[in-house]
């Protein structure tokens, strides 16, 4: 690969790597797609780099101080036994979906995922009574934003372990990381506020792309150069990510997330009719 | 409930090395891959440095469940425990392509 797409798949990186911390979906959703549409990689490929840069932004995360009293480990683990699950079989399955089909379910998903969070904007699943025990996979933590202790508990179990099962399968299929679903679905339903959904998922979100990452790899999916730069940049993003995150409004989150994702769908739907 | 605040922080400097060496090697890879397209060494860095980053997640569960089993929260244990049989399988189904 030469200087200059290099140059380009790191600076995508970088942005990919700032998105994601700041919105704890990983960064694959928008590095997929600038691989695949303005690098002209196929599906496969632009999700083997994605899944390393996935990795990258949560270990990144994982191993900062930021967030660290947001994020719900206990939470976090318990999706991951779905997730992985999930990421082995997405991986497994790709090698049987056509390059239009892939281009279709990118667009659906991202699509009704935007949807989702313009419907929901105000919803702010806090407790107000910190007294309110937030039982044993909730969680509280100190918000800057209002300066005040945040208490939430964890609602509708089954649907957080569903989603996190087909978030599994997208990474595993697409490349983007289980985040994508699992932020909206855990702060739409699940009753947790946007910034532990996103702080906890970018932490663990690491480990679903683990469930598919060595399959792509092993199949020779990932252009070891392309994905080195595209880590580098990660790198650098997703600590301006960070920085960003607690100074950022709750409802400033969930529209720059929902317009990037409508953004990302029309594309994938045209590529869909065009393909 | 959780009690995230603490819980890793004995291990975290594991994760930051963890960070520094995938990052070095992609570096180092980079930089010769540039000076010389797919010479050995810059292969063999760039390789090294996916798959340490590839371990990042795996060191980071596996610490975070020794801080666990160090406050005998037993569920935590199990369920972690889970997610390393299938991360198991994975690799499994990885080497035997």
């Amino acid at each position: 690969m030469l200087v200059i797409p290099l140059l380009e798949v790191m600076a995508a990186g970088a942005v990919a790597g700032c998105l994601g911390a700041l919105l704890g979906i990983g960064g694959g959703i928008f590095l997929v797609p600038f691989l695949n549409v303005v690098l002209g990689l196929d599906m496969k490929a632009a999700a083997g780099i994605s899944l390393m840069t996935v990795i990258a932004t949560s270990s990144i995360v994982s191993a900062g101080s930021a967030n660290r009293g947001v994020i719900n480990l206990r939470l976090g683990i318990l999706l991951q036994i779905p997730a992985v699950a999930g990421g082995l079989i997405g991986a497994e399955g790709v090698e049987s979906l056509s390059q239009k089909t892939l281009y279709m379910i990118f667009a659906s998903v991202t699509g009704v995922i935007a949807a989702v969070m313009l419907t929901r904007l105000d919803r702010r699943n806090v407790i107000l009574d910190v007294n309110i025990p937030s039982g044993q996979l909730g969680g509280q933590y100190f918000e800057q934003e209002s300066g005040r202790p945040i208490v939430y508990q964890l609602r509708r179990l089954p649907t957080a372990l569903g989603i996190s099962f087909s978030g599994g399968v997208l990474s595993g299929l697409l490349g983007i990381g289980g985040g994508i679903l699992q932020v909206p679905a855990l702060n739409a339903w699940c009753g947790v506020p946007m910034r532990a959904a996103a702080a906890t998922t970018a932490a663990m979100i690491g480990v679903t792309a683990l469930g598919s990452a060595p399959i792509y790899y092993a199949r020779g999916d990932v252009m070891a150069p392309a994905a080195a730069a595209a880590v580098i940049g990660v790198l650098v993003g997703s600590r301006a990510g960070m920085w960003m995150a607690p100074r950022a409004r709750a409802k400033w989150l969930k529209i720059l997330m929902a317009v990037v994702l409508a953004i990302v769908s029309g594309i994938y739907i045209y590529r869909s009719v065009t393909a | 409930m959780s009690t995230p605040t603490d819980l890793d922080e004995r291990f975290l400097w594991v994760s930051r090395a963890n960070v520094m060496l995938f990052g070095a090697a992609m570096v180092a890879g980079l930089v010769l891959h540039l000076a010389s397209p797919y010479g050995v060494l810059s292969v063999r860095l760039l390789q090294a440095g996916l798959v340490l980053l590839m371990a990042a997640p795996a060191l980071r569960i596996l610490t975070a469940v020794a801080e666990r089993i160090r406050r005998r929260d037993w569920v935590f244990v199990l369920m972690t425990a889970i997610v390393v049989v299938e991360l198991g399988i994975v690799l499994w189904r990885a080497a035997t392509r």
